[in-house]
């Protein structure tokens, strides 16, 4: 790996940093075993089964590096460097004054977008550089590298009503004979809300700040695909649910002001609701408090103004066109004349190619 | 939107867990080790630290501490086991009868700073291995939701 990276092949577009960085830290590991080796522990034949974990730990290590390092950096190619000057455009529009991540194209349609904030990498699948639809997407993974920053700023003291939430409900099971199944049930939940969920949600209201109402098309779009599994009311230790996080986004463009879109949006949305017909658990009510979300929607909008990230509209008002008005111009153009999108897309894939 | 982000955080939190708690047992094993003087001609490269001693101890109390309070009520909260194998982790754990009333002497003798010799951190292998587990599992998890 380390003769790959710093051979003349590698594609010159490729973040400097980040390059130097894999290859320091292949130094680093290649410096970490070459002193357990001398350290003499490797002698002692009591020492054999902690000395297999530190070799498990390594070997893992080096995975790390190959997947998430020097896979970006050798696929780097044609879509990567388009996505690297869309990203600067976009970090642009937004104000967002971090560095910007590498997107790379190393994910599939499975995995569909994800972004690994440590490692400074958003992966979308190939050929994404051709689909508008998805992209406000990459603004909910720029929302975990933001996150990953700005935590305490975005976050609020949302852990505290978290905690105060469900003490009160714990409580309640005493106080008022309920059933005590409910007692693991709310910690379970409560501890879901503190380790993954309000860094899910956030990402989500940070990226319906960024982009605006396409970011609620968007996540329709894709909670069609939970749907045929009955998952829509489905949580996951690390994902809260799909008609959570909808509520999520409707109220944060409430908060953004945009009504009109708003009442279409919830329209589709109650009618998919309806006509998929999922099935909604138990106790659904306690999982995802619409207190809750609310209050971490109110505090992310106000982390975002103090960290200066530019909300839609003014985007629009400075840049005239930028990047997310043309994802909320393409969703409107699908509504109202779907036989030219295709043709429609393109010409402003080509646009935004032009911009950046 | 896949889980890698929160898998990647958690795998992070298990190596780093995973990694200070091997190195601490380690410490003490080479203590117990060159207590033979023996030991000393045979690995003659072997070194411990009193520093080392006192920060693997204090490692060990924390981590400890809070291994029997997941395994005495229904905490759903660790500093040091991300809640994506939280649950996996503590059925292992109490699969072990013993472990309560082992971990508990363990945890007198450190906190005492009495001499710990080798039979009492034989209990730290089975949570080792049980660590090493699920780091594993983790691993494996985030490898294969990389696609």
């Amino acid at each position: 790996m380390l003769s790959d990276l710093t051979s003349p092949g590698i594609n010159k577009e490729i973040d400097k940093s980040f390059l130097d960085k894999t290859v320091q830290m292949l130094e680093e590991l290649n410096v970490d075993i070459q002193q357990l080796i001398n350290s003499g522990d490797l002698d002692v034949d009591v020492l054999a089964n902690y000395n297999i974990i530190r070799y498990n730990t390594f070997h893992e290590r080096l995975l790390m590096i190959e997947l998430f390092r020097y896979l970006v950096i050798i696929n780097y190619d044609t879509p990567e460097e388009y996505f690297k000057k869309e990203i600067n455009r976009i970090y642009e529009e937004i104000n967002c004054l971090q560095k910007q991540p590498i997107v790379t194209t190393i994910s599939n349609s499975e995995n569909y977008y994800w972004a690994l904030p440590t490692y400074d990498i958003i992966a979308v699948p190939t050929g994404e550089e051709r689909n508008l639809l998805n992209l406000p997407d990459l603004y909910h993974e720029m929302g975990h590298l933001i996150y990953n920053q700005y935590e305490p700023y975005l976050k609020g003291t949302i852990e505290a009503n978290i905690n105060k939430y469900y003490d009160d409900e714990i409580q309640r099971v005493d106080a008022e004979d309920r059933d005590p199944k409910l007692k693991p049930f709310f910690r379970e939940k409560k501890s879901a809300w503190i380790n993954g969920w309000v860094m899910e949600f956030t990402c989500d209201f940070i990226a319906t700040y960024l982009v605006g109402p396409a970011y609620a098309w968007t996540n329709l779009k894709l909670t069609t695909l939970s749907s045929g599994k009955d998952r829509i009311y489905a949580d996951s230790p690390s994902h809260p649910s799909d008609e959570s996080r909808m509520r999520g986004i409707f109220f944060m463009l409430k908060l953004m002001g945009h009504t009109v879109e708003l009442t279409q949006i919830e329209e589709s949305w109650k009618e998919f609701l309806a006509a998929s017909n999922n099935p909604i658990l138990p106790n659904y009510n306690y999982i995802f408090h619409q207190s809750i979300i609310e209050q971490l929607a109110k505090n992310v909008f106000a982390g975002c103004q103090t960290i200066d990230l530019r909300i839609y509209n003014d985007q629009i008002a400075k840049f005239g066109n930028p990047i997310s008005k043309i994802l909320n111009d393409a969703w409107n153009e699908l509504f109202n004349n779907p036989d030219n999108f295709h043709a429609w897309e393109e010409d402003r894939i080509k646009e935004i190619g032009g911009l950046i | 939107m896949s889980d890698i982000s929160v898998l990647s955080n958690q795998y992070d939190k298990l190596v780093s867990t995973s990694e200070k708690v091997n190195n601490s047992v380690i410490a003490f094993k080479k203590k117990s080790i060159l207590n033979d003087d023996a030991n000393k001609t045979k690995y003659p490269k072997l070194k411990i630290t009193t520093e080392e001693l006192e920060m693997a101890k204090s490692i060990l109390v924390l981590f400890l501490e809070n291994i029997q309070k997941l395994l005495e009520d229904d905490s759903m909260e660790s500093d040091f086991i991300p809640v994506t194998v939280l649950e996996d982790y503590k059925l292992r754990l109490s699969a072990n009868q013993y472990l309560k009333e082992d971990l508990k002497k363990l945890l007198e003798l450190l906190k005492q700073n009495k001499p710990v010799e080798e039979e009492n951190i034989t209990v730290l292998d089975n949570i080792l291995l049980i660590l090493d587990n699920e780091r594993s599992s983790l691993f494996k998890k985030l490898r294969t939701a990389r696609g």
